[in-house]
Order: structure tokens, then C-alpha cells, then sequence
């Protein structure tokens, strides 16, 4: 089959590589009919994630048919039409229970490997490095997806893929960001980030009863999008001050809750940019948190500030002394991703949103490589792009 | 979620009693250890030193001509070697400080037979090193001799696995059909009145035997073991089975008491690094037991499709086995 594999910093090729076949008894093998390029898949392609080896299948968001299944498989039969979930979850330890699946306690094998880094090991992830279990990804023609029964959701009417992909990382990613922040009524909510998550973290925002919500970028195709397809008031950082501006739009007070969408591989126009690029390349530092420091900053006190921004290690000059006594609340997690994709299936099947609108590139599997630059670079205005593997 | 202690004694300690230190009195009141720690210190700052100003160091030692390429990579070696005793691998760090010593000394050596070089400064440092030497030779073998005897190596090591304390006894009772699965070294258990015969998979391709009689089991709570005389590996321990807090299924815990003579101390800290040592050895198969019990099954990605000939690698392989 055809797959799309990391090579190296900005090296993506399209492969022949084997076809997946069934390791344990609880796996399905999915024949991929629509996937997606993350924004967290942009940290593999620069080379910021340690633990990639030459050859990794690479993507995590992915939908399709089931074509085969294992003999310990109850629910699924092959035809079946599915959205799998970026986290592999089993389903009976603690966390999975507790519905905290991307803290699955079993599906890293790597686990041991994580904990040095992390104290503990979270669940193990499609495509994302062997920290997180080396699990071959979603940019492909078929995919192994283990503890079938768990993770993956079952499409039962003719909706269009374009509508129901997304249910596998960004809108639930954006939804628990926004869900994270416990909005009240009458709430604003400031967004750093107007890529495809913080979007939909906006538009969550919404839905959750916030009445303001605010997206911060500096590009301003994407600071259009949001203002276009929600009801979102945007700040171009590159034209204005951020602090200044939030305080100015609230009275004074700041906004209630503040989301990152922005993560690891942020930037500023200032010294700041500088002072975290140079860090980076000296490997003192592993991210850049201008959106985070940026957003504890600005929120009011006693907020929230929800973290779904991907980090790997280690930041620099964190506000502490501004959370710490303003008490504000920190939220973070990877996605429990399965925990939220009957509610949003039943809200997009509803209308209450409609996934699709982040989509600017429609494009096949062979054009991976070329995509992710254009996706890195914003190159033809490009917010989402979808791989369609034939 | 796993967790560990491990301690160095010189006996097998009662139930419950703490470690003891090595031997004392080294340097009155220092025991190998402090006085290992204080090396560790002083290889880096010398590591430093020799990394950062080559040049310098050079002339500190009356050398004629300058090899700052060398003294750097000096200065590595030396920071590996400090960082290992502060790290914890002290036996083996000590030792390698005093083969970098005896690198040392040759060097000097030749410094001093060299024409023009400064003699005074050559002898001097020469006098210096040996001095240390014989410090971390004293330090190493002390360390080493600590270590000596049967059964003074604790491993403790436990893990919470949502089942009740009866299923995780009944799965680990079931040596024959269980413990390979989890167990990673582990070939086959049989087991007749008691006794059990064990085959396991040694370095490099080899079988490792051994006999072992449970001396202890009730059904629900614990299990003991040791192995039997004549067997190539001494170990004895128990399993506990106790309920976790707030109903949370169950804390299965490990000890162990190794005999240091089975493990193979020269490679190891390297083993350590990757993470081969019976400490994390346990824990990975404290993690795989719990995958077995919580989903019947353990996770695997061997096999899986990649642009390369294996879909696991070697990473994969440091972390599972």
C-alpha cells in the first residue's frame, strides 16, 4: 500500500510500504477513505519531536472501512463505516473508565520511555514518534487500529466524510479546550490561534455560552475565517498590542478564559521570538511558549487558562508569579477524544456546526509532502488540508 | 503507577529492616560513597575545565606544545565519568575514573620525558594524579567489595492493576501458562508438586536454568519463592497482592533479593541506560501482567507497516524488553 513516512526534518515521502494485518486480537484494519494533516504533525516535519525513526507512517486523523477485524472483536464488522480516534485507548484501566483516554494506562508499549521524560507514560498515539508507542499512522491506504472496539465510532448514515473526519482530533480538541475553561454565560474567551483547532475551539466557545469570544492571530485570511464562519471579533498581533487591546475590549479586567491553540512552535513579532528561537537551537528550551506566557497574562483573575497547544519538553520563564497569585486555573491534556465524538456527531448531525468549513485544500495522498509545506508556510491561504489516499 | 526501591546490604535483611551503608572508615569519617560522590564532583569540575579552557590546561600540566582537541576529549570523558557516579552507577563510574587515570599518567608521562616541556609543572601534576589514583582506586574496590556476598540486592518494585487481589493472585499462580506472557526473559515455567523448573533466555542467545520451590502461598494475599542450590541464579521474594485505596482494584508488590555475582557488573551501566536492569526489568513485566489482567492482552507493533524493513526498531526495543 501507499503511505506517507517521516524521513527527517522537512523530508515526507509517499511510500510502497506492507499492508497492516492483524497483530492482537482486539485489532481492526481500516481501509482509509478520507485523512487530514495536523497542526501537531507540523512539530514531526520541523524535526522537533524526538523519538521519529526513517520510515514512520506518519497522521493521525483518519476515517474509512472496516475491512478486517480480530477474533476478539464484538462490535464491529467488516463494512462498517468508522472514525477512529488519534488516541488508542483500551477501554478497562483506571483512566479509560474514568473516561480520561488519552491517559490509557496500556496502550503505550513504549510507556517506560515516556516516563523518563514525563514522570508518567499517557495513552499511545497514531503516528507520533515511538515516545508515544511508534504506532503506524493514518496517512495511508489502510491502517491497524488496536482495541477496535474502544476508540472507533461508527458512521450509520450517508454523511459526507468531509462532515464527520474531524471528530478524530481538531473538534473534539477544540471543544475540550473550550470546555475545559467551565464557561459561564456572558463569558469572553480570548483564542490564540486561528488554525483549524483554534477555530474550533471558537466556535466550541459558542456553543458552550460564551458571548464574546476572541481569535488572536496575525494572518489575515485565518483571522477572516474566523470572523466569517463564527461570531468571533479577531486581534491581528502584528498590528496591535494583544495585552493592551484585550484589556481595552474588557473593561479593563481581561478575558475570563484564555485557550493556546497556538502550542510549542509559537511566534512574535519581538525579542521574545528571538530570545525562544535562539534558546531552541541551543536545546535549552524544546518550545516556545510566547502564546502561553502571553495568555496568562492576559487572563482576568481567577480564569482559566486551557492549554491543547502541543508541547514535548521543557519552556522557559513561565508567569508563575502571575498565576500563582492571581489564582488562575491551568487545563491541559491531550484530547480524550472518545469521550466526545457521540455528543459532537449528535451536534454536527443536528447543525448545530458543520466541520467542514476549515477545509481550503482538497488534495490525495501522493500530494502529502508538497502539502505539508504549504500547510507549514500558510502558502494559497490553506487552513485544513484533506487526503483523499486513491 | 510502577515504582521501585533498591537497596545495597550485606546480608539478607530481616523483614523490615533498613539498609545498611558500606563499609565506613575509608577516610575516617567518609564512607565510599561520600568519598565517591566528591570524585564525581571533581571530575566535572576538571571535565569543565579541560572542555572549556583546553589551552590553559595544558599549561597546567607543563606541556610543550598545545593538543586542545585532546584535552577536550579528555574533558569529555572525564564529565561521562563524573556524571555516572553522580547518577548513581558509582562502581562503575569509579572504576572508569581510575582507567582514565591510568590514560593519565601515561600521558604525563610522556610530557615529562618530552624535551621542553616544563618539567617542574609535569612532575608536579604527575605526583597530583597518582595521588587521586590511589584515591579512586581505594574508592572503587571499596564500592566493589560492598557488593560481595549472596543475596544483598533489593529490588522492590509494585503495580495497580483494576482487578481484585483474587483474579491478580490466580493469574500469577498459573506459572506454566502465565508468567511466559509476561514475563519478557522468561521461556517456560513447568511446574510438579511444588517445584518448578524455569527456563530463561540469557545474553546473547543463551538458555539460562533454574529450579526454584514456592515457600510460602496463600491464595488471594502472597506468594514466596526462592531458587533451589545448584540452580545458576540465586534469587528469592514474594508477591503481594493488597488492595488498593478507594477500591481501586489492587497494588500487586514485588521484592526481590538477586545475587549480584548473576548480573554482569561491567556492562552495567550501560544496562542500566537502556534501561536492562533487573529493576526495570520488573517493571516491565509488572506492566505487562497488568495489560494482561486489565485487557488480555499486551500491545504490540512488531510487524506493523513502515518505509523501512522492520516495523519496530530499536527504540521499540530498548523501551519493551
Amino acid at each position: 500500500m501507499k503511505a506517507n513516512c517521516w524521513y527527517g526534518k522537512e523530508d515526507m515521502r509517499v511510500e510502497q510500504v506492507n499492508d497492516p494485518k492483524i497483530i492482537n486480537r482486539g485489532d481492526i484494519i481500516v481501509r482509509v477513505t478520507l485523512t487530514a494533516i495536523c497542526g501537531s504533525d507540523l512539530h514531526l516535519y520541523g524535526g522537533f519531536v524526538p523519538t521519529m525513526q526513517k520510515g514512520d507512517i506518519v497522521g493521525h486523523e483518519f476515517m474509512g472501512e472496516v475491512v478486517e477485524v480480530g477474533p476478539d472483536v464484538k462490535k464491529l464488522k467488516v463494512g462498517d463505516r468508522v472514525v477512529a480516534p488519534f488516541p488508542i485507548s483500551c477501554g478497562a484501566c483506571f483512566f479509560c473508565e474514568q473516561g480520561m483516554f488519552s491517559l490509557c494506562e496500556n496502550s503505550n508499549p513504549n510507556a517506560w520511555m515516556a516516563e523518563q521524560m514525563w514522570g508518567h507514560s499517557p495513552c499511545g498515539i497514531f503516528g507520533y514518534s515511538h515516545l508515544l508507542g511508534g504506532f503506524a499512522g493514518g496517512q495511508a491506504e489502510y491502517v491497524r487500529v488496536p482495541f477496535g472496539d474502544v476508540g472507533p465510532i461508527k458512521i450509520e448514515n450517508g454523511i459526507s466524510d468531509e462532515k464527520v473526519l474531524f471528530l478524530s482530533d481538531i473538534l473534539p480538541t477544540g471543544y475540550m479546550a473550550a470546555e475545559q475553561c467551565n464557561i459561564k454565560p456572558g463569558d469572553t474567551v480570548a483564542v490564540w490561534g486561528c488554525g483549524p483547532v483554534g477555530l474550533f475551539a471558537i466556535a466550541s466557545a459558542f456553543l458552550l455560552g460564551a458571548e464574546r469570544v476572541i481569535g488572536i492571530d496575525r494572518v489575515p485570511y485565518r483571522l477572516r475565517m474566523a470572523r466569517e464562519n463564527t461570531k468571533a471579533e479577531t486581534i491581528n498581533y502584528e498590528e496591535v498590542s494583544v495585552l493592551e487591546t484585550l484589556r481595552e475590549m474588557t473593561g479593563g479586567r481581561g478575558p475570563d478564559h484564555c485557550i493556546d491553540a497556538v502550542g510549542m512552535e509559537s511566534h512574535s513579532p519581538g525579542l521574545q521570538y528571538a530570545y525562544d528561537r535562539v534558546k531552541q537551537a541551543l536545546m535549552l528550551e524544546t518550545g516556545r511558549p510566547i502564546a502561553l506566557r502571553e495568555a496568562i497574562m492576559a487572563c482576568r483573575n481567577g480564569g482559566t487558562v486551557s492549554v491543547p497547544g502541543v508541547f514535548g519538553g521543557f519552556v522557559d520563564k513561565i508567569p508563575m508569579g502571575s498565576l500563582m497569585n492571581r489564582s488562575l486555573t491551568v487545563k491541559t491534556g491531550q484530547t480524550h477524544v472518545q469521550r466526545y465524538m457521540r455528543p459532537l456527531l449528535d451536534r454536527i448531525q443536528n447543525g448545530d456546526i458543520d466541520p467542514s468549513f476549515i477545509i481550503t485544500h482538497r488534495l490525495t495522498l501522493d500530494d502529502a509532502p508538497d502539502a505539508f509545506r504549504t500547510f507549514r508556510d500558510k502558502q494559497d491561504e490553506c487552513v485544513k488540508v484533506v487526503l483523499r489516499p486513491s | 503507577m510502577a515504582s521501585q526501591t533498591m537497596e545495597r546490604t550485606r546480608n539478607r535483611p530481616a523483614a523490615g529492616q533498613p539498609a545498611t551503608g558500606g563499609a565506613k572508615d575509608l577516610l575516617g569519617k567518609w564512607s565510599p560513597e561520600q568519598v565517591a560522590n566528591g570524585l564525581g564532583w571533581f571530575s566535572l569540575g576538571l571535565g569543565f575545565a579541560e572542555l572549556f579552557a583546553p589551552r590553559l590546561m595544558s599549561r597546567v600540566i607543563g606541556a610543550r606544545e598545545n593538543h586542545p582537541t585532546l584535552m577536550r576529549i579528555f574533558g569529555v570523558r572525564e564529565i561521562a565519568a563524573g556524571a555516572m557516579i553522580l547518577s548513581g552507577t558509582r562502581t562503575v563510574g569509579c572504576w572508569s575514573r581510575v582507567a582514565g587515570d591510568a590514560l593519565d599518567l601515561a600521558c604525563l608521562g610522556k610530557t615529562i620525558a618530552t624535551p621542553g616541556s616544563d618539567k617542574a609543572r609535569a612532575i608536579f601534576s604527575t605526583a597530583n594524579v597518582a595521588a587521586v589514583t590511589a584515591l579512586d582506586a581505594a574508592t572503587a574496590w571499596s564500592l566493589t567489595q560492598s557488593h560481595s556476598g549472596a543475596f544483598n540486592v533489593r529490588i522492590d518494585r509494585s503495580v495497580i492493576v483494576n482487578k481484585s487481589p483474587d483474579e491478580c493472585y490466580r493469574y500469577w499462580r498459573d506459572y506454566e501458562h502465565n508468567h511466559p506472557k509476561f514475563m519478557g526473559h522468561i521461556e517456560s515455567v513447568t511446574e510438579n508438586n511444588g517445584r518448578q523448573h524455569w527456563v530463561a533466555k540469557g545474553p546473547a542467545g543463551t538458555r539460562v536454568e533454574f529450579d526454584a520451590e514456592l515457600t510460602s502461598d496463600q491464595p488471594g494475599k502472597c506468594i514466596s519463592w526462592r531458587t533451589l542450590e545448584g540452580s545458576d541464579i540465586d534469587h528469592s521474594g514474594s508477591v503481594h497482592f493488597d488492595p488498593a485505596t478507594g477500591g481501586r482494584g489492587t497494588v500487586v508488590r514485588v521484592n526481590m533479593y538477586y545475587s549480584p555475582s548473576s548480573l554482569a557488573s561491567a556492562g552495567a551501566a550501560i544496562a542500566q541506560l537502556l534501561g536492562k536492569v533487573p529493576e526495570v526489568e520488573m517493571y516491565k513485566d509488572l506492566r505487562r501482567f497488568k495489560q494482561l489482567l486489565e485487557t488480555g492482552e499486551v500491545v504490540r507493533t512488531e510487524g506493523q507497516p513502515a518505509g523501512r524493513a522492520s516495523g519496530a526498531t530499536w527504540l521499540d526495543s530498548i523501551a519493551r524488553d
